[in-house]
């Protein structure tokens, strides 16, 4: 195998991560509101939505090649998000949740 | 002379698959809306998380419909707006806030519009010299 095949299947592979943690992304924005979750919650999804896409996307946006340490990261977070899913199965978790305060 | 035989591997087709995604005739055309792209997608995961919750595939849809718009007008309202900002703040640099504003308003424009037309009567009024309506006098009717 050729140093661009190997190259190319690492930039397949991190495509496929990214694209896993934009998915789990996706499905957590959506059960999201403004009203009922905390903004630092959906500033870091938003954010970390945007990261995998130009991950993955990196050779296409970039010309720039992900090495084994970016795989590595990527497939990290997916991981973690993974880990989390029970968490977000009933929508937003408690510790995400915002609302009003309580009366004094 | 024979054809060479096409390989039909699982490696030699994730490898194609590959260089189509990610080759250079691709990346010419993608390249230079990198920026406006991501800008645009950030924007828009901002607005649907704001939005009511849903199913997955209407956040989709609508974000997807809010990077294309993006795409569409950022350019020409990052022009417009380099009009009015000093020389060293040239459309280019203006072009990933533009994008993350669009989809970051996304489904408020309306409201948006709404409120610029209505500040844009009454700034009208004033300077037609229209009497603003009278406040009703305390203690209620007479």
């Amino acid at each position: 195998m050729s140093y661009w095949d190997s190259r190319l299947l690492l930039a397949l592979l991190n495509f496929i991560l990214a694209s896993g943690i934009g998915y789990a992304c996706l499905c957590r924005i959506s059960v999201m509101s403004g009203g009922s979750t905390l903004k630092v919650t959906r500033a870091a999804y938003a954010v970390l939505f945007v990261a995998a896409a130009a991950s993955g996307l990196s050779p296409l946006l970039f010309r720039e090649w992900p090495s084994y340490p970016d795989v590595m990261i990527n497939g990290a977070v997916l991981l973690h998000l993974l880990s989390t899913v029970r968490a977000w199965r009933n929508g937003v978790p408690t510790f995400a949740k915002s609302g009003p305060g309580a009366l004094t | 002379m024979n054809p060479q035989p096409v390989a039909l591997d699982p490696v030699a087709v994730a490898i194609a698959i590959a260089a189509a995604l990610f080759g250079p005739e691709l990346a010419e055309v993608v390249g230079p809306y990198a920026v406006i792209v991501l800008g645009a997608m950030l924007g828009a995961t901002w607005s649907a998380s704001r939005r009511p919750a849903t199913d997955r595939g209407n956040t989709a849809v609508y974000m997807s419909f809010w990077v294309v718009a993006s795409l569409l007008f950022t350019v020409p309202c990052a022009v417009l707006a380099s009009n009015y900002l000093p020389a060293s703040m040239g459309p280019r640099v203006l072009l990933p806030f533009v994008a993350t504003v669009i989809s970051g308003v996304g489904s408020d424009w309306l409201g948006v519009f709404k409120w610029a037309i209505n500040l844009g009567r009454v700034v009208a009024e004033r300077r037609a010299g229209a009497t603003p309506p009278s406040d009703p006098p305390a203690g209620g009717p007479q």
